[in-house]
């Protein structure tokens, strides 16, 4: 599989953050900024980076927009320059995914406006989080403790393929096939309608292949699930 | 000899110490008379208000008509009453038995011996000190006049009337304010006295001896100069001659001062209070709360915060520095503070220690954040705290100054930006079943002792067909190890059993962790309970 390029526009408080939960995943990371300080601290924590003027959409093109990169993060300081970004970037690349970060109420509408494809609120992300604590501080504690945490559980996607074993089977044994280890929580379907829907709701609803299942469970029964799904009868078929 | 009844004395000082009765008895007595914070006391204030009303409705009434034998025994029963509330609140104002035993105490430890003259000079210094209270004066001469000898002080009576204030807290806040300008009134009075003085000594020179003139006596003089310095002016009495008019001008022109400046005393007190005044109603409000949040900050995040504690029904009280924040609070009717949360007192005020669950910390600032979190759990180390960080190095500062919890808005971000690059499904829907979006939920089932659940198999519960998915089992603080294909320690020590399997046995102190709509949880937590009491034996 190849690997994601991502570039992260702006190394100040979120960049930062973002920078430093991306790196240990699976994808090449690339920092951009203007700022000679700020690229000085990114190369001392070990990421690669680029200094770029984000108005110029030729350095923009030289940066790798329109070219190799898939994913672009827009954390500059200033709303006003995020959206400048925004629009160069989509207009240099119509199929790049370009997320972005609003620090105001309005402003998640004027960046999907200007071609982000997700906006993240992290006071709103923050606030549900701490309401979670108040209204249900058990579950947040076992989740934080055990799929979020050191412990092995974790939650994952498989994605139902047309050779796979899951595709015709009803949902309800697709559970079973999990080896009553894992979860099904919930899959999205395949089309244009991208929303979540839980498995206990339509027990009896057939898979297709483009369907995407949320599972839950210990890493290792995860990845076999995922390796079944993927091949199971072509593996037999060997 | 004098110690046998100090001795006596001593002893039944210690067995009211000890009696449980009379403390309870006391206790009432406090929270039906003094207690601000007691439920019973708005009631028997209301009582008393209505009492006060109907006897100074009485006196009116009698002033042209003959007593009947009814209200001569109404009459009867309201003093005893009004004595009875007044010998309450003597009683109430300390504990002389206490005073008592600690003057025995401290002669038996100093090996001195007991002497009770002193003892009961000091209880009857703290029983004056009651009784020359303004407000116990006041009981006192409503008391008075209903004693048959005195009837003659029936005009007294009238101070039954101000007795009202006790009972009206508005009108206590009203005293309270006008106090503090002691020292203006004090001036003003001083003036207006001189004024007074000065221009009734004048027009008594000057016309006393004049034929025409109205003006006899010095008493005549006073109340003629009084009259026109507060521009009342009847007309009974006026100066006849030029020197008399002159006076009477001066003392015209003094009087408009004198009354705006007293106005501006009065509107300025009142201008300078009204803030304090509307935030002690605020904390009166916040004490009618149980298990409330109070929200240290209201910006970004703690709005968000609070729309969803709106949403689940759970009270709070918002305190923001900030004049615009609190603003856009009151915008909602919200309950909010304008104050600074760094202050103790303040914290003190909206009831940390009282019926407060939880505090959230979530200023901007995270020298604020940790400044509230280390005074909130200082003050309460039960409190559950949550806190902010906006840096990442002020997460374990919060840890150490006592937060449960601390959130990072950015890292979370960060987190969030790392999951959803890779997983952009999966972790959507896991904050969306957190936070209870479209009616699904991730929440608790406790299983009750001797309820339907408590013993049994999980494949016998039939969760699929309750439309639940059991995501685990928290099991009981406690328990022994079941055989399960995983299972996960937890930090409070209890274990979590993820995904058990059919065979698993429940046992009772577990808690379920299913998820489902919100609708079928509460179904099975209801049915759990009902089953529990049902089942519970004899």
């Amino acid at each position: 599989m190849k690997r994601l390029r991502i570039a992260v526009f702006g190394y100040h408080k979120l960049g930062i953050e973002v920078a430093k939960h991306l790196a240990p995943t699976p994808c090449e990371l690339l920092v951009i900024d203007s700022s000679d300080d700020n690229l000085a601290r990114a190369a001392e924590r070990g990421h690669a980076t680029l200094k770029c003027d984000y108005t110029d959409d030729l350095e923009l093109a030289r940066a790798g927009i329109g070219r190799d990169i898939d994913l672009i993060f827009c954390l500059l300081p200033d709303e006003a320059q995020n959206v400048f970004l925004i629009i160069s970037a989509r207009v240099l690349d119509e199929r790049l995914t370009i997320v972005a970060v609003s620090d105001s109420p309005g402003s998640e509408q004027k960046l999907r406006a200007a071609g982000a494809d997700k906006v993240i609120d992290p006071f709103d992300i923050a606030g549900r989080r701490i309401s979670d604590l108040l209204v249900r501080p058990t579950v947040v504690d076992v989740l934080d403790q055990t799929v979020f945490g050191a412990a092995d559980l974790e939650i994952a996607e498989v994605a139902v393929t047309r050779e796979g074993r899951l595709a015709g089977r009803r949902l309800l044994d697709a559970s079973r096939l999990a080896g009553g280890t894992l979860v099904i929580v919930g899959l999205v379907r395949s089309g244009l309608e991208r929303e979540l829907r839980f498995a206990l709701e339509a027990p009896e609803y057939v898979l297709t292949p483009g369907d995407v299942l949320m599972v839950v469970g210990p890493a290792a029964d995860v990845l076999a699930f995922r390796a079944e799904a993927a091949a199971g009868d072509a593996q037999r078929a060997i | 000899m004098t110690a046998a009844p100090a001795h006596h004395l001593v002893r039944c000082c210690y067995a009211l110490a000890a009696s449980p009765g009379y403390r309870r008895t006391k206790r009432f007595a406090y929270d039906l008379l003094e207690n601000p914070a007691s439920r019973l006391r708005p009631y028997f204030d209301m009582a008393m208000c209505a009492l006060i009303l109907a006897t100074v409705g009485l006196i009116i009434h009698e002033v042209k008509n003959p007593p009947t034998p009814f209200t001569l025994v109404f009459e009867d029963t309201v003093m005893y009453v009004f004595i009875a509330e007044y010998l309450a609140r003597m009683w109430v104002w300390n504990d002389s038995h206490r005073l008592v035993i600690e003057a025995w105490e401290r002669a038996e430890l100093l090996g001195l011996p007991f002497r009770l003259r002193p003892v009961l000079a000091a209880l009857l210094r703290q029983k004056w000190a009651y009784a020359t209270q303004p407000m116990a004066i006041i009981d006192l001469l409503a008391i008075l006049p209903s004693y048959r000898p005195l009837r003659t002080l029936r005009f007294f009576l009238l101070f039954r009337v101000f007795k009202l204030f006790r009972y009206t807290r508005s009108i206590n806040e009203f005293a309270r304010v006008l106090a503090e300008k002691r020292f203006e009134f004090y001036t003003l009075a001083t003036f207006i006295g001189f004024v007074v003085f000065a221009s009734a000594t004048a027009i008594y020179i000057l016309e006393a001896h004049v034929e025409t003139s109205h003006v006899n006596t010095l008493y005549d003089a006073v109340y003629w100069a009084v009259i026109t310095i507060f521009t009342v002016g009847y007309g009974d009495i006026v100066p006849k001659t030029p020197e008399g008019r002159l006076v009477a001008i001066v003392l015209v022109v003094i009087g408009v001062a004198v009354i705006s400046f007293s106005t501006s005393i009065v509107v300025n007190a009142f201008s300078e209070k009204m803030q304090t005044m509307r935030d002690r109603r605020l904390y009166a409000d916040t004490e009618k709360l149980h298990d409330y949040v109070i929200v240290c900050g209201y910006g970004r995040v703690g709005e968000v915060v609070v729309d969803r504690l709106v949403a689940t029904g759970t009270p709070f009280v918002i305190i923001d520095r900030h004049a615009k924040n609190i603003l856009r609070a009151k915008a909602q009717a919200r309950l909010a503070i304008c104050d600074d949360a760094v202050r103790a007192e303040l914290l003190g005020q909206v009831g940390i220690t009282r019926g407060a669950k939880s505090i959230l910390c979530v200023t901007g600032d995270d020298v604020t954040n940790l400044y509230i979190t280390l005074t909130a759990r200082q003050m309460n180390p039960h409190i559950r705290i949550v806190s902010r960080a906006n840096k990442s190095e002020t997460v374990r500062k919060l840890r150490l100054a006592g937060a449960d919890h601390v959130v990072m808005p950015y890292e979370i971000v960060g987190l969030m930006a790392a999951e959803y690059i890779h997983q952009p499904v999966a972790s959507m829907a896991l904050s969306g079943i957190l936070s209870g979006e479209r009616g699904m939920a991730m929440d608790v089932v406790l299983v009750a002792a001797h309820s339907l659940l408590d013993g049994r198999r999980i494949a016998d519960i039939g969760f699929a067909a309750r439309r639940l998915t059991l995501f685990g089992v928290l099991a009981a603080p406690g328990a022994v190890q079941r055989p399960a294909l995983i299972r996960h320690p937890l930090a409070d020590g209890r274990d979590f059993y993820f995904n058990p399997p059919a065979a698993f046995t429940l046992q009772a102190g577990d808690q379920l962790i299913v998820l489902g709509r919100e609708l079928s949880i509460q179904h099975l937590r209801a049915q759990v309970e009902a089953s529990a009491l049902a089942r519970r034996p004899a």
